[in-house]
Formats: structure tokens, sequence, C-alpha cells
């Protein structure tokens, strides 16, 4: 289905949502983007399960993924898709506000495509998440059975 | 007798038989003579008396007639007599009546007549004699009569007695001389021989005998005495000899030396060979010269009242001729030398045992110095178990003062002591003279308990014990053990503790690192939203305030950051591995050249060691450095920055100087502090993080940091870091 949703992004704090959503906005990626507010929605909607059982199947061309959040953390959510043989193939990017090295080093273990601390910046930080949006979202060529929306 | 002195034997002999013979010659003529004198008077007398009364008897009848004339003519008759001289006939009245003269000539005669007598005068005899007629005297005849005759007699005897004399004597002479021999050659004999020994001092000589009689007894007496001399002089140079010999030849230095003067008389071969003086040279001195000066007096002293008798044992400097000092202990005793008064003195070099004495004296008197003055207990235990010394520390550890204790018995004072385990390694070490080391623990009377590291150590006295108080430590041993044996519990528990407050302070930092920055991002982000939405309803100096606000945001963005970072430095877990600070350097210098290429930086880099450390973090401390040494030269047009590196015992010190601004070294102490500034943001931006980073990374490399400057002069900053091992 080329209408689907192409990014998911996991974030629990509304404030972040709505500054990346605007950073998306400026190169009209935002309406690409589903937002989820915990490791576990983030799972469900992965998964299909539970408010997503009924979305449409396909997996998202890029995963934003917050590491600090309630439930289920960002952490264990990236553990989970890399250890999944369906979705181990969605490409992470490790959205964070942490630059500490043990979130690095294990985040890099579980197999995570890329790490972005999130400038204080508000100009960078728009830099940083429109070129994350652009390169997974538009330039990079995403495994097969990605959800794709037609350009 | 002058006659016998000085005249042989033989003359003497000669002397008395001649003196004996004229002796007895002379002898017999004066008898003699004496009785030839006596007679011829006898006989004289008679004559003249016959004569005179022959005249009486003629003369009576011219007495009685008066006939002068007949008495002249009867006096004449007396021509014949050529004897008589004269005579003369008084009458009665005393008249002379009648003379007679010899020679015719006028003879005196004296007016009138003497005494009747007849008596001597000058050479002749006068008589005077009555004349009497029946009983009557009629008158007095005198007659003189000459002794020429007798005069001519006595002559020739002489001349006969001298004849007789001389040749008594001649043959007298020759007898003695026959005689004398036969006694005084033997005697001469003796003489010669006695003169010979005499002169040769040779007692081998022998008189010879040569009759039986007394000189023969003499001869037998002379040669014994001589065998005897003989004998006694053998005994007597035996004697000499081994007393000289032992004089001589004595080990020890002696010499005699004389009472008045006190020069050396005598010296033996070992006083010469100890003293270093030649026998000549110690005959040409004085005992004083032996002497060293200070000891003069004292040796005037005693020679002035040991002047007699003897002296032994007296101690004494003596100087040697290479002026070395020696103690000698003196045994001296008078003596006769030569005729002369000395004194023999032995002489005992003792400097060696005196030293040794002295030595011994003062290592005891040390060892007691010591002993009293130890900071350990030390007792001397007698085989009976009495106290023999104690130091203060022992009498101390005891709790007794010495005076209760010495001379006691540790029994007595310390009732029980003998079941002790202490006791008997003690009795041990009395009765088997071994060692013993222990620490024992004392119950004191009163109940309480001390401990003791005691060593004991068999000694001739006893025994020695050395005690160290050792009841701290052992408290402190025991309150140790039962930490030991809590401490396994005690470090699980904080460590149990220490993991949780650092996961605290890791999920705190974590949450810092997240939640902080969070809310700082969204001012930020809102901020910039609301310039861009309502950018044409805004002031200018809303506007201001709304970029004032962002960046505020985002400089507590920066210092969150760096608080984080500083943080993760001490708690980041080191990787070890060799660091190459040259290699740091270039890299970071590398990496910098786009920043400064506008600037004008003399670089002066000095060798830099390989060390053991942590690379990123040694690079971080670079980074600051070299950073800071950039910053602080800006105001510079030409800036130097010099790095470089000493080695300090076992690290390496390492600098960073520049020729920036300095700082004032009063606040020397805040520069490593966390988000301290010595400089507004205005003139350097900055927030202070970085040298505490470098104190944090260099503190937990083992080394320190330092930094001297003056303001305006350039700053140096150092840190030390630990040699690469091997």
């Amino acid at each position: 289905m080329n209408s689907l949703k192409s990014i998911l992004l996991a974030e629990d704090n509304p404030k972040d949502v709505e500054l990346t959503l605007e950073a998306l906005g400026e190169h009209n990626l935002a309406n690409d983007v589903v937002v989820v507010n915990d490791g576990a929605e983030a799972l469900d909607y992965l998964y299909c399960r539970g408010k997503y059982e009924t979305r449409t199947p396909g997996n998202p061309a890029v995963v934003l993924l917050d590491l600090k959040m309630p439930k289920v953390d960002g952490i264990q959510v990236l553990k989970t898709i890399k250890n999944d043989e369906s979705l181990k193939t969605v490409p992470v990017v490790v959205l964070t506000s942490s630059r500490e090295e043990r979130d690095l080093v294990e985040t890099y273990r579980l197999g995570v495509n890329a790490y972005v601390v999130k400038p204080v910046e508000f100009q960078e930080f728009v830099g940083a998440v429109s070129q994350l949006g652009i390169f997974w979202a538009i330039v990079n060529e995403p495994p097969p059975g990605t959800g794709r929306k037609p350009q | 007798m002058r006659l016998f002195d000085a005249k042989t034997i033989s003359t003497k002999l000669k002397m008395v038989i001649l003196s004996t013979t004229l002796f007895a010659v002379v002898l017999v003529f004066i008898g003699f003579f004496i009785y030839e004198r006596v007679t011829f008077r006898k006989i004289t007398l008679n004559d003249i008396e016959t004569k005179a009364d022959i005249i009486a008897e003629n003369i009576n009848a011219a007495l009685a007639f008066r006939d002068s004339t007949d008495a002249a003519r009867v006096l004449s008759s007396m021509k014949s007599q050529r004897r008589i001289m004269s005579a003369a006939i008084y009458d009665q009245e005393g008249k002379l009546f009648a003379v007679y003269s010899r020679d015719g000539q006028q003879a005196r005669f004296s007016e009138r007549p003497g005494p009747d007598e007849v008596r001597y005068e000058n050479d002749a005899i006068v008589l005077f004699k009555p004349v009497s007629v029946n009983g009557e005297r009629i008158g007095t005849i005198h007659m003189r009569m000459d002794l020429l005759r007798e005069k001519e007699r006595f002559w020739s005897y002489i001349q006969i007695a001298c004849i007789v004399l001389l040749g008594a004597l001649g043959v007298a002479y020759f007898v003695a001389t026959v005689l004398e021999r036969n006694i005084s050659l033997p005697i001469l004999n003796l003489v010669a021989v006695a003169q010979k020994v005499s002169q040769q001092q040779d007692y081998s000589l022998r008189a010879v005998k040569t009759t039986n009689d007394e000189t023969g007894i003499l001869s037998d007496a002379f040669n014994d005495m001589l065998i005897q001399i003989q004998q006694r002089d053998a005994t007597l140079q035996e004697s000499e000899e081994r007393y000289r010999y032992l004089f001589k030849n004595n080990p020890l230095p002696m010499w005699v030396f004389d009472s008045e003067t006190l020069a050396f008389l005598e010296v033996n071969d070992a006083a010469i060979n100890h003293y270093g003086y030649s026998r000549e040279e110690f005959l040409h001195m004085t005992i004083k010269e032996i002497r060293p000066p200070e000891e003069v007096p004292r040796l005037l002293d005693d020679v002035r009242q040991h002047h007699r008798g003897h002296d032994a044992g007296s101690i004494w400097k003596h100087r040697k001729k290479d002026g070395t000092i020696i103690d000698v202990e003196i045994t001296s005793h008078e003596l006769l030398f030569g005729g002369r008064e000395g004194k023999l003195v032995l002489a005992n070099d003792i400097t060696e045992k005196h030293r040794a004495i002295e030595a011994l004296q003062r290592s005891e008197e040390r060892y007691r110095t010591t002993l009293d003055s130890l900071q350990e207990g030390c007792q001397i235990i007698g085989f009976d178990y009495r106290y023999i010394y104690l130091n203060d520390v022992a009498a101390k550890q005891g709790r007794m003062p010495k005076e209760k204790l010495l001379g006691k018995t540790m029994m007595e004072v310390y009732p029980g002591i003998e079941h002790s385990p202490f006791f008997k390694d003690l009795q041990q070490c009395l009765d088997q003279r071994t060692p013993h080391h222990l620490e024992n623990e004392f119950v004191y009377p009163d109940g309480s308990v001390g401990w003791f590291d005691l060593s004991i150590e068999p000694v001739p006295e006893g025994v020695f014990i050395l005690s160290i108080d050792i009841t701290k430590e052992k408290l402190q041993e025991k309150e140790l053990k039962s930490y030991r044996e809590h401490l396994e519990e005690l470090v699980a528990e904080r460590t149990k503790q220490l993991e949780a407050s650092n996961k605290e302070l890791e999920s705190f930092s974590y949450s810092v690192s997240h939640d902080l920055r969070a809310p700082l991002r969204h001012v930020n982000g809102f901020v910039d939203l609301l310039l861009k939405h309502a950018a044409d309803r805004l002031d200018e100096k809303s506007r201001r305030y709304l970029n004032t606000v962002a960046s505020s945001a985002k400089e507590m963005g920066t210092l969150i950051d760096e608080l984080l970072v500083f943080s993760r430095m001490a708690r980041v877990e080191m990787h070890a591995t060799e660091v190459d600070m040259g290699q740091i350097v270039n890299e970071l210098l590398r990496r910098m050249e786009k920043d400064i290429e506008q600037r004008s930086i003399k670089w002066n880099i000095g060798l830099l060691p390989v060390v053991e450390g942590d690379l990123s973090l040694l690079r971080l401390v670079f980074q600051n450095l070299i950073e800071n040494a950039v910053k602080y030269t800006r105001t510079r047009q030409q800036a130097h920055i010099e790095i470089g590196s000493s080695p300090r015992d076992n690290e390496v010190v390492v600098f960073v100087r520049d020729n920036g601004v300095g700082f004032n070294m009063e606040y020397k102490d805040k520069l490593f502090g966390v988000f301290q500034r010595l400089h507004s943001a205005v003139e350097f931006e900055g927030t202070g993080i970085g040298l505490a980073n470098v104190r944090r990374i260099i503190q937990r490399h083992g080394g320190t940091v330092w930094a001297e400057s003056e303001i305006d002069k350039g700053a140096t900053f150092y840190f030390s870091i630990p040699k690469k091992k091997g």
C-alpha cells in the first residue's frame, strides 16, 4: 500500500513530538510520521496488535526511537526489533537527549542503524531531524516489505 | 821503731842480730869498765892513805919540834912517788907548815886545811888527814895525787873494746847473713806469689812449700786461701753472670738510676728496644726525660717520698723516643750500684692492658647507661631468681619501685609467678643456657593484665630479660581481630552501599542527561518557533528577549553537557594502554590547524614520552591545555606555545607554557575547580570545566597538576604522570 506512513516516531514527550514533527514538517515529511508515546505502543504498532490491530500491515521505513520512555524503554524496543526476523531489517535510529556512552555502546551492540543526539539549539535540531527524515524516508532504499508512500 | 820501717825482712833480721850482738858486747864492756874503775879507785885510795900514814909517822917528830926543814925533807921523799902531785903539812893551828910539789913549781895550797876526808877533785884525789900523837892532833896532812894512770887505763880499755866490738859485729853479720837466708827466702817466695796474685788477679797460682816450719804452714794456709778464693770467685762470677743475664735479657724493660742525680746508670735490652733510645743515649739521660712534662712534678714528689725501700705497682706515664705515651706499672727497689745509691726499676708496659681495661670500663658504663636509658625493660635475674639489675622501664612495667625488687626473689615479689609459663622458660634458660623468646600475659597482683614481649638470654650472672610492653598492641590486635572477622561483612555491605550509590549517581546523571536537557531543548525550540510564527508581531526588544532566552538555554545545555562529561570522568572505566603523548599532541595540532590558521602562533614542541594511561582521557587533557593556551594568547600579536617534559623521580612532568594573559597566582587554587573561572565570559569564553577535567583525569592516572603564572606574562601548566613501568 503506497499510502502507508513510513516513519514511526516513538517519543513520550509531546513537546519533543511537536518539535520533531515541526522539524520534519519543514521538509514535508510530517504526514508520514506515526507517533507512539511509549515502547509498548511502538511494539504494538510494529506487531499490529492492540489499537494497531487493524492497521495496514507493513514495516515503517525507519523507526525514530527515543530511549527513555515509560513502560517499555527504547533499548527494549530495539532489542525486540533486532531479534525478530520479520523486523530486524527495519532501520532504527535512536533519537535521544542523552550522550551517555553506555547507551551508545548498548544500542550499537544491539544493531542500531544510527544514533543521533538531539541538539539543544532548535535550528540544529531541525537540521538533524530533517536530514534523518530525508535520508531514511527518501534517499535510503528500504528493505523489501517496507510500506512506502508513492512520490 | 822507725828503724824497721820500709826495710826488707832480711835487713830486719840482720839488724836484729847485729844490734843484739852490739848491745851484748857494749854491755859486757861497760860492766868490765865499771868494775875496773871501782877496783882502781879502791887501790888508789888505799895507796894514798897508806902513804899519808907513812908520812904522818915520819913527820911526828918534825911537828912536835917544829922543824919545818925536816918536815920538808920527809915530804920530799915523795919524789919517788910520781903520782903524788903535791903534799902539805898544816900545824896544830892549821897554819901551813911544810909543802911539797912534784914538779918543783909552787903549787897552790889553801891557807887552811879542808875537812878531814878523801875526795875526788877534777883529775885528782885530794886527802886531808889528821896527824895524831897519842891521840892528840898535832897537825893535818894534805896530799893530792893525780889520776892520770887511771885515764890511760880507761882509754886503752876503750880501744880494746872497740876492736872486740868490731870483730864481734863482723862475725855476727856473717852469721846473720847465713841464717837470715834460711828464714826469709820462703817468705819472699810467698810474697812474690801474693804480689803476682794481687796484680794478675790470678787465683790459680800457688806458693811452693820449701820448709816444714811456720813458713811452710803459712804457704799451705795461703794456698788453701787461694783455693777458697778461687772457688768463691768462680761462684761469685757465675752468680753475677746469672744476675747480669737476668737483667740484660729480662723481657721487661729494666734500668738502674742514681737516686741523687736521677741519671740512668744501666739499662737492659728490653728497655732499649721498648723506649727506642740507644744504650748510650740512655746513659746520658735522667729518668725525667722518659716522662711527659706534666708527670715530672709527680715524679720528683715520689722520689722524695719513696726515697727508701721498695715500691711496687705504681702506674706512670712514660714517653718513648718517638713521643708515644705509654702507661707503665713500675716496680722498684733500692740498691747500691757501683758504690752509688740507686734504684732498680722494672717497667711493665700496661698501655694495652690499661686501654683494654679502660675500654672495658667505658663499654660497661656505656652498656649500663644504654640499658638504663633503653625504652625497653631490662632486668638481670640471678640463678637464685633474685633481681640483680633493673632499669626504670622494667620497674615501671612491673609496677614496683626498683628498691622493692632489687635483691628480692621473683617469688617474693610476685607470689605465684613460679606457676606461669614464663617462669618455665626462665628456668629453662637458667638451666640449659638457651635463649627464649615469648609473648607473656602477665597478671598483676591486683588482677589486671599486661602483655609483654620477652627475650630471655643467658648471661654469666643468670639471665637477661628484655621486655617490651605490648599491652596496647595486644588490645589493638584483639580489636583488629574482631574487626577482621567482621571485615568481609563490612566490605560486602560497603560495596553494596557503594554500588547502590554509584548506581544512583549513574541514574542521576542519566536522568540529567535525558531529562534536564529536554526542557532546554524545548525552551529553545519553542522560542525559535515563536520567533518564526510571530515574527511580524514582535518588536525588536521582544525579539532580543527571546534570543536571550534561547542563548541562555543553549548555554545551560552546554553546562549540563560538560558537567556530565566531568562526572563521567570520575566514573568511566580507564582503559590503560601505552600512550604516546607526542603523537596525541601532533594529532591535536593537526586537527586544530583550521581553527587557528588566522593566528600567528610559534609552536615549540619538545620530546614527550610514552606513558601508560587511557588514550581518550589523556587526549582530553592535552586538548584542554592546548586549547587554553591558544585561547589565552589570543590577544598576543605573536603567540608562543611550548610543550615539553622532564623526568622527575618515578614520574614525568609535562608542561604547556604560553605567553598569554596569565593569571593571578592568588587564585591558583581555584584554577582547577569546577566552573571556576578567572576571566569573564566576555573576555574569554568558557565554562570553567576544562581544567577540572584535566585535574580529575591526571589524578586518576596517579599524577598531580599545578600551574605557575604572572598576570600578563603567560602561564605554565604542569602535570605529572608515572613513568611507564619496565
